[in-house]
């Protein structure tokens, strides 16, 4: 039919994170795609096969570009506060700064496919970030802990503040919003209690 | 997790690479209903993949292929007994 055109996937992509973001899931299809996205149905089934093939290619686009971004200026070999600190702002920034994206690679933990995501992403990341990690213990900046354990210390506390800041809300619905100090003192009481 | 991936056109001569994506509305509604077609794809040696969008409306057929036209595909499932028309932009 015709060449696999990186512009048009690219807008296809692009208006399926908005439809998904906006109705969830459920609220995307390949025939609400075409009509939203100005094209035959015909022109999505030539790159993907159904909406599964597409939302999988779309989590694995924007999770790597969400890597990409947070392992610019981030060295595996400084010292643990630093790199911490590093990746907390990179994270925060990607987070705060491209909303919608972040809402869809969240949402996407609670839909069916994650399962299916496991094995689609290459190794760098995975592998910086356990050189970071193991170094750290190494040089007894860290404590050894499961890798879940320090995932859920060093990572979620950060998440869960930008996660209120984005809704603007906190736990109990008040008005929230993050600044850099809360932020900060948030990072100090990780790193202290990760410290052996 | 797309196998899919390159795909040239009929006008374009197929250097490298000849497959092509053809897409088709069918009404093969169900899995159950799939298994007729299925022995008539698999044995298709110009088929390289095919696959049912059975959560479409249109229950697209969509079939890579390296050298058959619409047409011959229309006919293999018209023969299973059922509706196929093809899909274009």
């Amino acid at each position: 039919m015709r060449n696999r055109d990186e512009n048009k996937v690219d807008a296809l992509l692009k208006k399926a994170l908005d439809m998904i973001v906006q109705h969830g899931f459920e609220g995307l299809s390949m025939q609400k795609l075409a009509k939203a996205a100005g094209v035959s149905p015909a022109t999505i089934y030539i790159y993907f096969k159904d909406k599964e093939a597409l939302i999988l290619e779309l989590y694995k686009l924007e999770c790597e570009k969400y890597f990409a971004h947070i392992l610019k200026g981030f060295d595996p070999e400084m010292d643990f506060a630093t790199g911490l600190a590093t990746q907390w702002k990179s994270r925060a920034s990607y987070v705060i700064d491209n909303p919608d994206k972040a809402h869809f690679m969240e949402h996407f933990w609670f839909n069916p496919l994650k399962v299916k995501s496991v094995k689609m992403f290459g190794k760098h990341f995975g592998e910086v970030m356990h050189r970071f990690h193991n170094k750290a213990i190494e040089n007894k900046e860290l404590v050894s802990m499961p890798l879940e354990v320090y995932w859920s210390v060093a990572f979620a506390p950060l998440m869960n503040l930008v996660r209120f800041h984005k809704a603007g809300v906190n736990m109990a619905g008040e008005k929230f919003a993050l600044t850099n100090e809360m932020l900060m003192q948030t990072l100090a009481l990780v790193l202290k209690a990760l410290k052996p | 997790m797309n196998q899919t991936t390159t795909k040239q056109t009929f006008q374009q001569a197929p250097a490298m690479d000849s497959r092509q994506v053809l897409v088709f509305k069918t009404n093969i509604l169900l899995p159950a209903m799939g298994i007729f077609v299925r022995p008539l794809l698999d044995a298709m040696e110009d088929i390289i993949q095919w696959t049912i969008d059975y959560a479409d409306c249109d229950h697209v057929l969509r079939v890579v292929t390296t050298g058959l036209n619409a047409r011959e595909i229309e006919d293999i499932i018209l023969q299973a007994g059922f509706t196929c028309e093809e899909l274009t932009d």
